[in-house]
């Protein structure tokens, strides 16, 4: 009797794909994927952020620990996915990136050009669209290190850490290969072919990269695990000079062949499907929006069904506390009640 | 208007005008305008200062020179307790201000973000001056803070217990963030300032200490808040001087 007589059936396109297709048979893993009392680690590309808020009212603990101050929450939030993680790290959307972030973090890579001085402030090119930049290098290089404290105190915390990897394409660096989240010049700073250049990862540039980054995480959390996914969201642009679209496939067919490795080797890391279930060819066709580019939010609750079903859960879905405002008004309320006493003039505000 | 102007120099502004020569209050019937000097007029007003006196300062600007003291008790009002978790900051003018330990760092920029609320009133009134034409507009530097907390401290105890305030464990925000917060509010008032073609006027470096707190001779007694007295006479000379006998530019 041949293998196949005895393959379950989601072993079988038409069995499992064709009918009956359940997104939370994807994925086979002995034990549940995440555990109540992990603390949860996460980066990653733009539709890494999505999970953040299920994994939350899930109840699973989110480790963070770079927020603004509480004082301040009343400002507008800063840009571009940095308060969205654990740290205010951004977007991350590449395993060179990823491994960069630790390494500098722990001081063992300073990169050249690690600062634009312009008339807005002192741009970091590693998180050129933040809102409130540094307007002094010397408050440039203590902000920085405040948010190094806090990516590796992340990482010291780290149980699980799960990473979306999105883009093999990146520009870096000619004089030390640091690499830069965006183009220099699209968001901030200034291109110059000179100093800056296009490379396209390959399968096992990311492979070397997470297990790069997997040493380093070992040395700071104990015992971590590591969940990877891929994203589905396909390229704005692409440098190759190919068509955009032939270039996307490629990007996230290295990505996923890259996870699988990765997978493969390190028996702590475990791949998750989320590209799967959100771009397989059974996926319906509102996953994407009009543009066939940015994900649904239906895709993103199948995505996370699928994701949570794998989890230690009880069901309950939790709307995440925040009594931030109220002893905000507190502290407030009490600096305000006691300088009138002397200056009416704070009861204005 | 360009050159200099015929008539006394107004200054219209809240508490921290009133060292100036400025009334907080008058009797209804008295105003808007009250003599201060040959040299100064002060618009008067009820208080709180409302739109009604900033629009009075309009009013009165025709063929003017006004110097506008615009609040200046920010950051006692929002910060005067210390903050948990303590934060702190780097002032761009002076970087190298040690940092309190163990405190968020919170950028600067998001700092006089905070502050832009309270300097919405201002701007709207210096873009009406400025489309006037016909005036003058400075805005004048509030008081650094004090050195001395522990005459602040003896205020709280003293007036505490009317609020039901726990000061065993309440604390001052420390002097040098409260001074870092106040230079942060005079560079945004600065920067509201040249946005509206105004001239900024500083508070001058001979009223501070040698690490640019409000000398003791220029306090209250009792009021930590504000400048006395002399602070006032001596700030409208130094008006007089920078507005009638120094260069500056004309708004128009």
């Amino acid at each position: 009797m041949h293998p196949y007589k005895s393959a379950p059936s989601r072993s079988f396109w038409s069995r499992s794909v064709a009918s009956n297709f359940d997104a939370a048979q994807l994925f086979s893993f002995e034990g549940p994927l995440l555990r109540k009392r992990d603390r949860i680690v996460s980066a990653g590309s733009c539709f890494a952020a999505n999970i953040i808020p299920s994994l939350e009212r899930s109840g699973f603990k989110y480790v963070r620990t770079e927020e603004r101050h509480r004082i301040f929450r009343s400002i507008p939030i800063e840009n571009m996915g940095y308060p969205n993680f654990s740290a205010a790290y951004g977007n991350i959307y590449t395993s060179k990136q990823l491994l960069q972030l630790i390494k500098r973090s722990k001081g063992d890579f300073n990169p050249i050009e690690d600062r634009w001085i312009t008339e807005g402030g002192v741009i970091d090119p590693f998180r050129p669209g933040l809102r409130y930049p540094a307007m002094s290098e010397r408050e440039f290089e203590v902000l920085r290190a405040q948010h190094f404290n806090a990516v590796l105190e992340a990482f010291r915390q780290c149980d699980v850490f799960i990473f979306t990897l999105g883009l093999t394409e990146c520009w870096i660096s000619k004089v030390d290969g640091a690499i830069f989240p965006a183009c220099p010049g699209t968001i901030s700073g200034t291109f110059d072919s000179a100093k800056h250049e296009f490379y396209n990862l390959s399968v096992s540039e990311i492979v070397d990269d997470l297990v790069g980054f997997f040493s380093e995480l070992k040395s700071l959390a104990r015992s971590p695990r590591v969940i990877l996914t891929v994203s589905p969201v396909p390229l704005v642009a692409t440098a190759t000079g190919d068509h955009v679209l032939t270039a996307s496939i490629y990007s996230k067919s290295v990505l996923r062949v890259a996870a699988q490795e990765f997978c493969r080797l390190e028996p702590a890391a475990t791949y998750f499907p989320s590209y799967e279930i959100v771009a397989g060819p059974q996926a319906p066709s509102n996953y994407f929006n009009e543009d066939r580019r940015e994900v649904s939010t239906e895709a993103v609750e199948a995505v996370m069904a699928a994701f949570l079903s794998n989890c230690e859960n009880d069901g309950v879905c939790r709307e995440p506390q925040d009594d931030s405002n109220e002893r905000i008004m507190l502290e407030i309320e009490r600096s305000e009640l006691l300088t009138p006493s002397v200056c009416e003039e704070a009861m204005v505000e | 208007m360009i050159g200099e102007s015929k008539y006394p120099i107004l200054i219209a502004g809240a508490s921290h005008a009133c060292c100036m020569g400025v009334p907080l209050t008058v009797e209804s019937g008295i105003g808007p305008l009250l003599r201060i000097d040959e040299h100064f007029d002060a618009l008067v007003g009820t208080f709180p200062r409302d739109d009604a006196y900033w629009e009075s300062t309009v009013q009165q600007a025709h063929g003017r020179d006004i110097v506008i003291v615009w609040r200046g008790n920010q950051h006692y009002g929002r910060f005067l307790l210390r903050e948990t978790p303590p934060f702190d900051l780097v002032v761009p003018s002076h970087p190298q201000l040690p940092l309190e330990a163990g405190a968020v760092l919170v950028p600067f920029a998001a700092v006089k973000e905070f502050w832009r609320v309270t300097f919405i009133g201002l701007e709207d009134m210096l873009q009406r001056l400025a489309s006037l034409g016909t005036c003058r507009a400075f805005v004048l530097g509030t008081p650094p803070p004090i050195r001395e907390t522990t005459v602040i401290q003896a205020e709280l105890e003293k007036h505490s217990h009317y609020f039901d305030i726990e000061l065993k464990t309440a604390q001052l925000t420390p002097r040098r963030v409260f001074w870092k917060l106040w230079a942060s509010i005079q560079l945004s008032m600065e920067e509201v300032a040249q946005k509206y073609n105004a001239r900024f006027i500083p508070v001058p470096e001979h009223f501070k200490t040698e690490d640019e707190f409000l000398k003791s001779v220029y306090a209250q007694a009792i009021d930590y808040t504000h400048a006395n007295s002399l602070y006032g006479t001596e700030m409208r000379h130094h008006l007089l001087k920078e507005i009638r006998e120094g260069q500056l530019n004309a708004s128009v």
